[in-house]
């Protein structure tokens, strides 16, 4: 019996072994001859589309596209699966069994996915479609969805950020127009803060700790007139100094207020950034750095709150980069591993050009349409609070930092940096940017950059 | 006196005689295929479903796998490992938030069980209604417990009111880095309830003649406490300990569910160690080294230096016991 069991254990961990170097199969090669012709009869096909999007409004815009889209072309069935992440869309991958097409929530994998073949170069497919990617999507989402010469996505919506204000309490602080600069925001901020009798704060002027809501995308390059990754595809936070300079904005403020007392608020809040207990929406803070979606959480919760929106100031010395600033969004991929790329290109097509979609799903979602005739169709470009996200995306100098075959582990270095540096961990901001330019560096050259 | 059991089948006493080559298959063997038949379900799910994946992780570990990668796979030998410790900062961020869990909090669970034991034992009345009330908590599903002391250490959740109103500022409990751990302590504590229901046996099981001589003796609450109940206890206590000590290397959920709590902003991927990397732990950093950077063959290495720390720690352990366990029948 001994004998029996072990020997069928051997046999089993040997087969075991096999199989575990057998990962999935790889990529179908099927290069497009030419595009689907949408007025021709196809053959019936279904697609699958997995997104991260969840939200039952969510679901149904796409789903109402999805039924449209099959109405128009019955020979195009989508199956439709919500609430799919990046961990779960490799997972499917490893098994052989990816989606046809995924919408992932944020850029930060496109080119470790385009690296590792994950997902398919839409380039040829594009030409094929006759489409133009220059003339069709704004340059800030191609720097997100572009791997050295691959167009590794396609953008699906974007998010923007910038400077949200409290017109009543700028008023009051006898301030006349927002900052544009760093030094003019610190000042204002000073001037907005408000203390309580003990001395605790009761208003902020602004926060600008990197783990607090958004700021991280302050952080990133736009703001700074810098870039994060060199024309070398190096980092450049030992070589331009403009990084310290950013770092000591930061922790001059942060003293102003107190470690003690920004932890605090941060703790306070951060749970809070996108409902009713915002801070600036309950006055516990004059300014924020937000994303776009922002203005419809204020429509949604505080209607005749009284704010402005406008570029975030930017470093002094380079203003002339003022009204850039971050930009990354939603992209969608073509898996590699899809056994019909052709039709499902098709799709991905309609879904990331289609105008009425786009501009549904950004209203649904609080986002900004990502190609021009969406931009130039979309009924909000010219809403007070929502014009200035609109210029920003649409300024050729804002952008995302390059996406590398790290994924999301350059970002992640660097934020464990920066808040080190502002809990005073590391206390040489020029030593410890070099050392986190080099882990970066060794990251990206380890990942295949 | 020796007793020699007979193979299954064969009566006590009958001669062996091995079958001739290519004769008929002896009944004893058929048996063994019927047994092996019977046991195939457990054979066929544990190879699949524990000696693959075991397997598929130590082959991993050696390469540069990366889930949902099309590149070929590249033997590596034994680099994973060595960047383990020299090249990753959150590695051992995440080693020392475990090994202060360890520490700290497996410690503080076992003495919180064996106290809430020691004192529910005493209640006169209503005894089984405290040890349901103190036993409960730990029947709520992890994820949900965590939520409901998110809910109740919220910084301006109803604690800090509580304390608001006695002029005491209350901390930001979980967004703090500084509290996080601690709140996860509190929240271990709060659901102690199954240790405390094993002491709680365990202490109903001491002979009471024990307490009797050493009443005779002029012990007092406490002696009788130090030098009756912790020896007769012991092999509990170190059950306990062990049990915690596997389970705390390998904390996860609580500390998962708190971080993306409290953080309300981000991505999946930033929620990992919420605040500041102050719930990073060993099995929090390797979900983010597999499942956010996709990085299997590394997220492999650290799961099979995981195994092998708890292994060592539980052998260290199990040694190190011997001098404090009394046995029943006076053995240590």
């Amino acid at each position: 019996m001994f004998k029996a069991i072990t020997g069928a254990t051997a046999v089993t961990a040997a087969g075991v072994l096999l199989l575990a170097g057998c990962t999935s199969t790889g990529s179908t090669s099927s290069q497009p001859d030419s595009a689907i012709s949408p007025g021709a009869s196809h053959k019936a096909t279904t697609v699958t589309v997995w997104t991260f999007n969840h939200l039952p409004n969510e679901v149904a815009a796409f789903k109402a596209t999805l039924d449209r889209l099959h109405a128009k072309y019955p020979w195009l069935t989508v199956k439709f699966v919500p609430n799919k992440d990046d961990a779960a869309y490799a997972k499917a991958v490893a098994a052989g069994d990816p989606p046809d097409v995924f919408i992932s929530s944020t850029p930060d994998n496109v080119a470790k996915f385009c690296y590792n073949g994950t997902v398919t170069d839409l380039s040829p497919y594009l030409s094929s479609a006759k489409i133009d990617t220059a003339k069709t999507f704004p340059p800030a989402t191609l720097v997100y969805t572009r791997y050295q010469s691959k167009q590794c996505a396609l953008p699906l919506l974007t998010d923007a950020f910038a400077l949200y204000y409290n017109k009543k309490m700028f008023a009051a602080a006898g301030i006349t127009k927002p900052p544009t600069t760093l030094a003019e925001l610190t000042a204002d901020a000073k001037k907005l803060t408000v203390k309580n009798a003990d001395g605790s704060i009761k208003t902020y002027g602004f926060v600008p700790r990197s783990d607090y809501d958004v700021n991280r995308y302050l952080f990133v390059g736009a703001h700074s007139g810098t870039s994060f990754y060199g024309k070398d595809g190096r980092t450049t936070f030992a070589s331009d100094p403009k990084w310290q300079q950013l770092l000591t904005w930061d922790q001059e403020l942060i003293d102003y207020y107190g470690k003690a007392n920004v932890q605090k608020f941060v703790g306070r809040y951060q749970p809070h950034a996108d409902d009713a207990g915002n801070p600036l929406l309950t006055g516990a803070a004059a300014m924020e750095y937000d994303g776009e979606w922002h203005v419809g959480e204020i429509a949604t919760e505080k209607k005749d709150f009284d704010y402005g929106v406008v570029p975030m100031p930017v470093l002094d010395g380079s203003s002339g980069t003022y009204g850039t600033g971050s930009t990354l969004g939603t992209v969608a991929y073509l898996s590699a591993g899809s056994k019909h790329k052709q039709e499902a290109f098709f799709a991905l097509q309609q879904l990331t050009t289609d105008t009425t979609f786009l501009n549904t799903l950004a209203d649904t979602v609080y986002n900004i349409p990502t190609t021009f005739a969406a931009l130039k169709a979309w009924d909000k470009r010219d809403d007070p609070h929502w014009k200035p996200f609109v210029d920003i995306f649409e300024n050729t100098h804002s952008s995302y930092k390059a996406v590398t075959p790290a994924g999301v582990e350059d970002i992640d270095t660097w934020r464990a940096f920066l808040l080190d540096y502002e809990q005073g961990k590391t206390k040489d901001a020029a030593s410890g940017l070099a050392t986190v330019g080099k882990k970066i560096d060794s990251l990206n050259s380890e990942s295949g950059q | 006196m020796t007793t020699v059991l007979a193979p299954v089948g064969e009566a006590p006493g009958t001669a062996r005689t091995r079958p001739a080559r290519g004769g008929r298959r002896s009944p004893s063997r058929a048996r063994w295929w019927v047994v092996l038949a019977f046991l195939s379900p457990f054979v066929i799910g544990f190879a699949v479903f524990v000696l693959y994946p075991v397997a598929a992780t130590l082959y991993y570990s050696l390469t540069d796998f990366q889930a949902g990668s099309y590149r070929p796979v590249q033997f590596v030998g034994l680099r994973n490992y060595r960047a383990l410790f020299t090249q990753s900062d959150t590695f051992w961020v995440a080693v020392r938030n475990t090994l202060w869990m360890v520490v700290v909090m497996v410690p503080l669970r076992t003495g919180w069980a064996m106290l809430t034991a020691w004192v529910i034992i005493r209640v006169k009345r209503g005894r089984a209604v405290y040890r349901t009330l103190f036993f409960l908590p730990s029947m709520v599903p992890v994820v949900a417990s965590a939520l409901s002391f998110i809910v109740l250490l919220n910084p301006v959740g109803p604690l800090n009111r509580l304390l608001g109103w006695v002029g005491v500022d209350g901390p930001g409990w979980f967004s703090d880095p500084a509290w996080s751990k601690p709140s996860l302590v509190l929240m271990a504590l709060w659901a102690s309830g199954n240790v405390m229901v094993i002491f709680s046996a365990a202490m109903l099981d001491v002979p009471r003649e024990l307490y009797e001589a050493a009443e005779l003796d002029g012990a007092g609450a406490l002696q009788k406490f130090r030098s009756v109940t912790l020896p007769a206890i012991s092999p509990v206590i170190f059950f306990a300990l062990l049990t915690g000590m596997i389970y705390t290397f390998q904390y996860f959920t609580e500390a998962f569910v708190a971080s993306s709590s409290a953080n309300a902003t981000s991505s999946s991927n930033d929620l990992i160690g919420y605040p500041a990397n102050s719930l990073l732990f060993y099995s929090t950093e390797l979900y983010r080294q597999g499942f956010a950077y996709f990085k299997t063959g590394y997220a492999s290495a650290m799961a099979w230096l995981l195994f092998l720390v708890i292994f060592a720690a539980t052998v260290v352990f199990i040694r190190v016991s011997r001098r404090f366990v009394h046995h029943a029948g006076g053995g240590r």
